[in-house]
């Protein structure tokens, strides 16, 4: 027995050895001839038996892997179908599983499963999620994952809906910031002429655009910030409470491009210029905020260009030109 | 080339917008005859007089006479064809010049701010006779001024006039007008390609064909670029004649006279005008997005490089020198105080760069801007050209953006922003990129397709095309987002002014008494309620008449930028 406990050893280190591709028994067999084919399959099945490994089938073939020590203890007291849909389950990571695929990739019957569900939900073993992508399924996942955030939607959803309000406000703050909100920046100048000590720094106050109208900065002006900065600024002023990332935030700054508010360009690059000791700038992308165009349109001056019906207005129809009350009315002022 | 005088307002009643003319007449109910002609050829397409004639009920005469007055007015075109034994003359409407005319108040007030006084009445009296030659025109400029009013003699003003109808002519907004321009285009140019063809032994391929379009093409831009037709130039030997007294120029020691031909007729050149207008708008464009100063130095290149240009579909401009450009920036600008400078670049002094420098700091800024419509010259140094295919995107960009804004709201022009930008996406990458919930995108979506700015490109993934396993894809294709608002705005345009013929038939009896020699001269004759009236209604005209202005330069920008 001593020598098959050692065996069932040897077979779960050689299986962790193999990591993610697994291992099949004739690999194992042909890394040690002198064990026994049958003892080693008695060893395979005890372990399988105490959830240490995994089987898989590829191509006809039996794949074994070796699972963490410590998430073995937690599927111990499962057995049989139970321990097949928590297997299952667990393979499906951070994602999730849909009810109707773990049935199809289970093969068990639908009562069954939701027995088996129940069970482990009981001790606590998985947990029920909701998917933004598809709000009407059921999603199983183990206890311990956080949902990925295909799932969830990243920061921006809360109880699966797009928080706009959220979405909104933070947007607001980052263009105001971009705007209007001075920026510090330290410059390091190593400029002899300026005879400043090396290290010297200088504190510049600085905007889109100079507060005098008819003014422009020169095109060597570097003090636009970039996506971390923007980043940087937000979780400092605790707008937000959610953490977000650099690229959370661009995703915002992105909306604001679109908008017309903000543009975005690849900053200049100078080696005396603003470099913030600690920042992760790993984008050159900066981004300034364009001047307000004022957006109006002759053509809604008129009634014509806000007309429900223009669709329907011809010369001689039903609605035209000649009786139009919006006419008459825009025509009375 | 008919030579006859018509009644300006014939046309001015006209609709120039898709086919729709309008068939209001204010003062009688029984509608002119150049209505009904000109809204037979546009509706019915080219025909022969007896055709109109037929479908018009009038007499071939009448017609004809019709037909006269709207060729010497530049809207109708002719073609003459052989029909068996005897030549048939096909008319019809030409278009383009048609629908300009919407712009003329435009046309006038131009004249007036580029070549004062005198351009504006020139512009006045050779639109109110389709074509003139400088001496019909100065006649008949000189028949309407009061002598006395101006304070200027006769002498005097006749030559400020002919300085104004020079100047006109040699910067290209009044251009002469051959007997071949009243052919309809696309006859001229089968008759040249005929010709071509007919030099060939065998019926020519589609690539032959091509070139010769191509050779063709090439050879009237060149003619276009030529010396000015109807401007002659001579040196000054005939200093004593009469001649002498034309527009001078010192050139050393010789001097050149450039005088207009007096057998020439011109007309008004709607094209310059609506070049110039396009520079205006793009040195507007800068003037927005960075300031007056920078839209100035766009507006000086911009004119600098407008002598060469032809029409409004070129994709460069020629260049401009740097040092030309310098010298012909207006006087009042400033370029060193309107720049604010960082820190460090002014140096340890804190003393501005000279005017120079910062003229070329302006250029980089103006080469640098996100817009990237002006640019280096490659090749040579200190020239820049603009990028004039681009700056009309730009534009028209611009244009449906506001249209969609001030119609639908910001969220819709995010996501024809985004369109724009990223080319075709799904409904879900949109709800996605511009952080609005999918069911909001779906409605947003569908209104901006039934507005005509978005489109909807189906990708099936399997043979059977089934819609659940289909791509829907969304994108903007600009050509057709601008077609699809100019069928809008001609539209609004078509309304406006059935409205504007409305307004006026409703009073018709109240104008009609206006128009009496009696209640002209004598205006107390109107009772209070009358005056009110009038006054409502040239309120409304007004209104009217400025909105439909207003729409037409957005069409100018759509269709002819």
């Amino acid at each position: 027995m001593s020598q098959a406990k050692s065996l069932e050893d040897l077979f779960y280190e050689e299986c962790t050895g193999a990591g993610a591709n697994g291992l099949t028994s004739t690999d194992f067999l042909g890394k040690h001839p002198e064990c026994n084919p049958r003892e080693t399959a008695l060893a395979m099945n005890n372990l399988l038996l105490k959830g240490f490994i995994d089987v898989f089938h590829v191509r006809g073939e039996s794949i074994y892997k070796a699972l963490k020590k410590e998430d073995v203890g937690k599927a111990d007291s499962l057995q049989g179908e139970e321990q097949m849909v928590y297997n299952t389950i667990r393979s499906s990571g951070n994602e999730g599983i849909w009810t109707k695929h773990l049935k199809a990739k289970t093969n068990l019957h639908e009562t069954v499963i939701k027995r088996c569900l129940k069970v482990l939900e009981q001790k606590a073993l998985v947990k029920a999620i909701k998917s933004v992508k598809y709000p009407t399924r059921k999603l199983y996942m183990l206890m311990e994952l956080t949902p990925s955030v295909e799932v969830t939607g990243g920061p921006w959803f809360t109880d699966q809906e797009l928080d706009i309000d959220f979405v909104e406000t933070l947007t607001n703050q980052i263009y105001k910031y971009i705007l209007m909100k001075a920026r510090l920046i330290t410059i390091r100048s190593d400029i002899q002429s300026f005879r400043f000590s090396d290290r010297k720094t200088l504190m510049l106050i600085s905007n889109s655009f100079p507060r005098d109208a008819s003014c422009v900065y020169t095109s060597s002006h570097s003090a636009y910030p970039s996506a971390a900065q923007v980043r940087k600024y937000i979780m400092e002023k605790r707008i937000s409470q959610v953490d977000l990332t650099v690229d959370d935030i661009t995703m915002l700054l992105d909306v604001l491009v679109y908008d017309g508010k903000v543009e975005r360009f690849i900053a200049q690059v100078d080696d005396d210029w603003g470099e913030d000791d600690d920042m992760d700038t790993d984008s050159d992308w900066v981004y300034k905020a364009v001047r307000d165009k004022k957006t109006e349109s002759a053509w809604q001056d008129c009634p014509c260009g806000v007309c429900p019906v223009a669709n329907f207005c011809t010369e001689t129809g039903p609605v035209n030109p000649a009786g139009c009350t919006y006419y008459a009315k825009w025509l009375d002022f | 080339m008919p030579k006859a005088k018509g009644p300006r307002t014939a046309y001015s009643k006209k609709n120039p917008g898709h086919g729709r003319s309008s068939t209001y007449d204010a003062n009688s109910k029984d509608r002119s005859t150049h209505e009904q002609v000109s809204n037979v050829l546009i509706r019915k397409g080219r025909m022969p007089v007896g055709m109109i004639a037929y479908l018009t009920k009038l007499k071939p005469r009448q017609v004809r006479d019709c037909l006269f007055v709207m060729i010497q007015h530049n809207v109708a075109v002719y073609a003459e064809q052989q029909e068996k034994s005897r030549i048939v003359a096909y008319y019809e409407i030409h278009r383009p010049e048609l629908l300009n005319r919407v712009l003329i108040p435009k046309v006038l007030r131009y004249s007036q701010e580029w070549f004062e006084r005198d351009g504006a009445l020139v512009a006045q009296s050779i639109l109110s006779h389709g074509k003139l030659t400088i001496m019909d025109c100065l006649a008949d400029i000189n028949s309407t001024i009061i002598p006395g009013t101006t304070g200027r003699s006769k002498e005097q003003r006749t030559q400020s006039l002919k300085k104004a109808f020079t100047r006109m002519v040699k910067e290209k907004c009044l251009i002469a007008v051959r007997p071949s321009d009243s052919l309809t285009k696309t006859d001229k140019d089968m008759a040249e390609e005929k010709r071509e063809t007919d030099k060939l032994t065998m019926p020519p391929t589609a690539a032959e064909m091509a070139s010769i379009r191509k050779t063709m093409d090439a050879l009237k831009n060149q003619n276009h670029r030529n010396t000015i037709v109807g401007l002659k130039r001579s040196l000054n030997e005939t200093d004593l004649d009469g001649m002498s007294e034309e527009k001078r120029r010192r050139l050393d020691d010789l001097v050149i006279v450039e005088e207009v031909e007096t057998d020439v007729y011109f007309k008004i050149n709607f094209e310059r005008f609506i070049i110039r207008w396009r520079n205006m708008q793009i040195a507007g464009l800068y003037e927005g997005r960075l300031n007056p100063t920078a839209g100035k130095i766009m507006s000086t290149i911009l004119t600098l490089a407008e002598e060469r240009m032809i029409n409004c579909k070129e994709d460069l401009s020629t260049p401009v020198n740097i040092m030309l450009l310098f010298q012909n920036l207006p006087k009042d600008i400033n370029l060193v105080d309107t720049m604010e400078f960082d820190t460090l670049e002014l140096g340890p002094n804190n003393t501005k760069p000279k005017i120079n420098e910062c003229l070329d700091k302006y250029l980089q800024i103006l080469e640098d801007d996100l817009m990237q419509i002006m640019k280096k010259d490659s090749g040579r140094a200190g020239q820049y050209v603009i990028n004039l295919k681009m700056a009309s995107k730009i534009m028209k960009k611009n244009l449906i953006q506001e249209v969609v804004s001030t119609r639908f709201g910001s969220p819709y022009v995010r996501i024809v922003n985004m369109l724009l930008d990223k080319g075709k996406l799904e409904e879900k990458q949109i709800s996605k990129f511009s952080m609005m919930p999918v069911k909001d995108v779906r409605e947003k979506l569908t209104t901006l397709c039934t507005f005509g700015v978005l489109n909807l490109q189906e990708v099936p993934k399997t043979n059977d095309r089934t819609p659940s396993r289909t791509f829907y894809l969304w994108e903007v294709i600009m050509p057709r987002a601008v077609d699809a608002l100019i069928d809008r705005l001609y539209h609004t345009m078509g309304n406006l002014r059935q409205r504007r013929f409305v307004e006026r038939a409703k009073r018709a009896v109240l104008l009609n008494k206006c128009e009496r020699t009696d209640v002209k001269a004598d205006d107390s004759l109107l009772n209070s309620a009358e005056k009110k009236e009038l006054e409502t209604l040239n309120g409304a005209l007004e209104m009217l008449e400025v909105q439909e202005l207003r729409i037409a330069e957005m069409v100018v920008t759509l269709r002819d930028f």
